[in-house]
């Protein structure tokens, strides 16, 4: 080596162990006294920076003195496309991060493995006992991971019912609505779409067709493939599903709690070759498969579809419910007698492990989640009154240029739901019914309670394995959705499966369910509710 | 000797293979305008076509519907561009002078250093520690300009030009009393603007096309690329229709149905229009053999 050399490779090497050096010295602050004045980082998902969005922010500030002494925070709002990417960074630069939301394109159980957030018992113990007291236990059940919690999940709706979708003029005149719940009231072991709702699907389609007003047929991409929980949690993909599930048993039936492969099912291949029969005889689009967005035709244009399934929701009690979507009026009907309740950790509010003053994040935190905050709470999530909202009654306002939820070009208004719970927040003139949120929790009371709440699959043992098994699944299942399924064709796509390893996945998913059921004392035989 | 027909024929035969050669590069450009004018369901229903059947505005309305950030982020584009690309230019064309001229002794050391961060990057997380933390340029117009300032592949290729460049031409300048920089801009410069022109028009369209800094870096909206604002707005767009799909409400939402698809093709002609532009200016600096003649005898 030459001198010269020499000298290059000791100046890099002096270079690299400085910069090490001044990455290494963090200062670890802590906020437990509360005399002392800190700031809180909060990182939030929403529309992006309102034109309001600072002047808000300083009214709060001066609210949470009274609430939470020396202490003021500091806002960003980071869209959801962009979140994930934001908050990773952020982790790995480890920039003060006192409160942030977790989104469902975040792994709840990868990120706890990664250590990204502080667990949150002794905290909430200590310094916000209330966040207990007022938080429902099955909701932070959701949000243990080995006993530990880690994140507020959102209290919001948490349960789940099919529900059918028409236009509501047709479905005056040509749907047999005593006929579907009939139909509906079936009883099965477990949650799924027995043939006889086809049939009465079909039914109605053609009814329509004949009436010379059909449109185009059915939208099969959203509850279509046969019910039964998810149990791999993560980013939700098109297919709504990952091969590994176990069955929702209902109401007076043994749970089996062995989990299957989702496309050896026989109700998913017979849900296949119905596609496929529809497709023949017109009632699913012959250019669905080339589609980019195939449910962009979810509504009741003359092109749109006739019918869909989405999320069954009446507050008004009544038979079926009646809105208005995209000016055109719009009817849901329930496609199940019961709902499904699984509260998830999905998305809610943590506190990072780059947290300066977690003893202040957490009364912060307190005061999203609990009536005593509902103030505090409701300034953030709507402005300022007369600006951006004006009271109608208490409890109920009308936001000010938009409805529902804030967008970019709003003067101000985020988003109720990443902020903290919703059932303290106002209503609005989005909201249908005053009762909305007695609705939401007797559905809560009436509803199948999952035995998977608190699951939270780890997925690090078989990443491999799932990458393969998505690949394999975005080369075959969307065809088979739109119809194209043929018997030589599945046998190859369960071929591919199975060298993509969905047997292991199935096999560590059963592990990590066992284990899970074993934690919470519920029995793999002889399980009824 | 070719007769007059044949002549003639091989003319024609030129004339169609250019004709379709240029609607090869023509046509995909002109759907791409008409698609952006097209009326959302018209596309999804008839597809992609040179004439729409039904046209609409929409696609422009919405991605305009707020001016001031999109002059906003014209103006940080344009400005990041420029300067962002004279700075860079100017310093990297300092920096391959001085490691392609013989006479400095550090060259190779110098030389290594650039291979290396060729080589091997710093990676995301590092890099931000050090802008964010230590330059303080995070969330700061300046993030646009020094993120990048000097590109490693580039200052290699300016190099090597300059090497090619005849060594005597430098040493006459020197004897007429010459100082480097004087040199450097009365010499190496004209000879080299090939280089220069290349480079420039390379960088630019990467700073013109830069989204991830923004992404990264900017909170601050008015500091917005193009790239990144219109980025944003679809897919904000997508997200709102998303949820739009999802909700239940008893108010119309006919607002949140967003023509996503002609919006794309609308993002691509206002992102590109620009550039289309700028492009003829850089091309008759694409010439070669400007050194010829320079050097008598």
């Amino acid at each position: 080596m030459t001198n010269r050399l020499r000298k290059s490779a000791t100046l890099l090497i002096c270079l690299v162990a400085v910069s090490a050096l001044a990455f290494a010295t963090g200062d670890a602050e802590s906020g437990a006294d509360s005399s002392e004045e800190v700031q809180l980082q909060w990182l939030a998902t929403g529309p992006g920076v309102q034109r309001d969005f600072d002047e808000v922010m300083g009214i709060a500030n001066e609210m949470l003195a009274d609430y939470v002494p020396n202490t003021t925070f500091e806002m960003e709002i980071v869209p959801p496309p962009d979140y994930r990417q934001r908050f990773d960074l952020m982790m790995a630069a480890s920039e003060q991060l006192d409160i942030a939301w977790k989104g469902w394109m975040q792994g709840y159980a990868e990120e706890v493995n990664k250590g990204s957030y502080l667990p949150l018992d002794d905290l909430i113990d200590q310094y916000a006992p209330a966040i207990k007291e007022e938080v429902p236990s099955w909701l932070l059940t959701a949000g243990r991971i080995d006993g530990e919690l880690y994140i507020i999940p959102k209290f919001e709706v948490h349960y789940w019912q099919m529900g059918l979708h028409t236009d509501n003029a047709k479905f005056e005149q040509y749907f047999d609505l005593e006929g579907w719940m009939e139909t509906v009231a079936i009883d099965t072991p477990y949650n799924t779409v027995t043939p006889d709702l086809y049939d009465a699907m079909e039914e109605y389609m053609q009814t329509l067709r004949d009436a010379g007003v059909g449109g185009s047929g059915f939208s099969p991409w959203v509850f279509t493939m046969p019910r039964g929980e998810d149990l791999v949690k993560g980013p939700p993909n098109w297919t709504y599903t990952m091969p590994a599930v176990a069955n929702v048993y209902r109401p007076g039936y043994e749970w089996d709690f062995t989990v299957l492969n989702t496309y050896e099912r026989p109700e998913t291949i017979a849900f296949f070759e119905k596609m496929a029969e529809w497709r023949e005889e017109g009632f699913i689009r012959e250019d669905m498969l080339s589609l980019a967005n195939p449910r962009q035709f979810e509504n009741t244009d003359a092109e749109g579809y006739d019918i869909w399934f989405h999320n069954y929701v009446n507050p008004l009690g009544t038979d079926y419910t009646v809105e208005t979507r995209w000016s055109q009026l719009h009817t849901r009907v329930a496609a199940e007698p019961f709902p499904f309740v699984q509260p998830t950790p999905n998305d809610g509010n943590t506190i990072p492990r780059t947290a300066a003053n977690p003893e202040r994040a957490i009364q912060v935190m307190a005061l999203m989640q609990t009536e005593a905050g509902a103030d505090f709470y409701n300034t953030l999530v709507w402005g300022i009154e007369g600006r951006h909202y004006n009271e109608v009654r208490p409890g109920r306002i009308e936001t000010i240029d938009y409805a529902g939820q804030g967008n970019a070009d709003s003067p101000y208004g985020l988003w109720k739901w990443a902020l903290g719970n919703v059932w303290n927040a106002w209503l609005t003139q989005a909201d249908q019914s005053d009762d909305l949120f007695e609705y939401y929790e007797a559905q809560h009371q009436l509803g199948i309670e999952s035995p998977f709440t608190g699951f939270n699959f780890d997925t690090t043992n078989v990443v491999n394995e799932l990458a393969q098994i998505r690949s394999v699944l975005s080369e075959y299942v969307r065809a088979f959705m739109s119809g194209y399924y043929e018997e030589d064709l599945y046998a190859e796509f369960l071929e591919k499966l199975d060298l993509a390893g969905v047997d292991t996945l199935i096999d560590e998913t059963q592990g990590q369910l066992d284990a899970h059921l074993a934690s919470i004392n519920i029995p793999k035989t002889g399980y009824i509710q | 000797m070719r007769t007059q027909a044949e002549l003639r024929q091989q003319v024609v035969l030129n004339i169609i293979l250019w004709i379709v050669c240029l609607f090869g590069f023509i046509v995909p450009l002109v759907i791409v305008i008409t698609t952006s004018f097209t009326e959302e369901n018209s596309l999804i229903a008839n597809g992609y076509r040179i004439i729409p059947r039904e046209t609409s505005l929409e696609a422009y309305r919405l991605l305009f519907r707020a001016p001031g950030k999109m002059i906003d982020a014209y103006i940080v584009t344009i400005l990041q561009s420029v300067i962002g690309t004279f700075i860079s230019v100017l310093i990297m064309g300092l920096c391959a002078y001085a490691i392609s001229r013989k006479a400095f002794r550090m060259r190779r050391t110098v030389s290594l250093f650039i291979l290396f961060t060729f080589l091997f990057g710093g990676g995301l997380v590092p890099t931000y520690i050090l802008n964010t933390q230590y330059l303080g340029l995070g969330d700061t117009f300046l993030i646009h300009i020094v993120h990048n300032l000097a590109n490693a592949f580039y200052l290699i290729v300016m190099r090597t030009f300059f090497k090619n460049i005849p060594e005597s031409l430098i040493e006459s300048a020197k004897m007429d009393g010459g100082g480097e920089f004087l040199i450097f801009a009365r010499i190496i410069f004209p000879l080299a603007m090939p280089a220069f022109a290349t480079i420039s028009l390379l960088g630019l369209l990467d700073r013109w096309n830069n989204w991830f800094t923004s992404l990264v870096y900017i909170r601050d909206e008015s500091l917005y690329t193009l790239q990144f604002l219109l980025q944003r707005i679809l897919r904000d767009f997508e997200f709102i229709n998303a949820i739009a799909a999802e909700s239940v409400t008893n108010i119309d939402i006919q607002l949140f149905q967003a023509p996503t698809e002609s919006m794309r093709y609308a993002m691509v002609v206002v992102a590109a229009g620009p550039m289309l532009m700028v492009f003829p200016l850089f091309q008759r600096y694409f010439v070669r053999g400007l050194t010829v003649g320079s050097v008598k005898g």
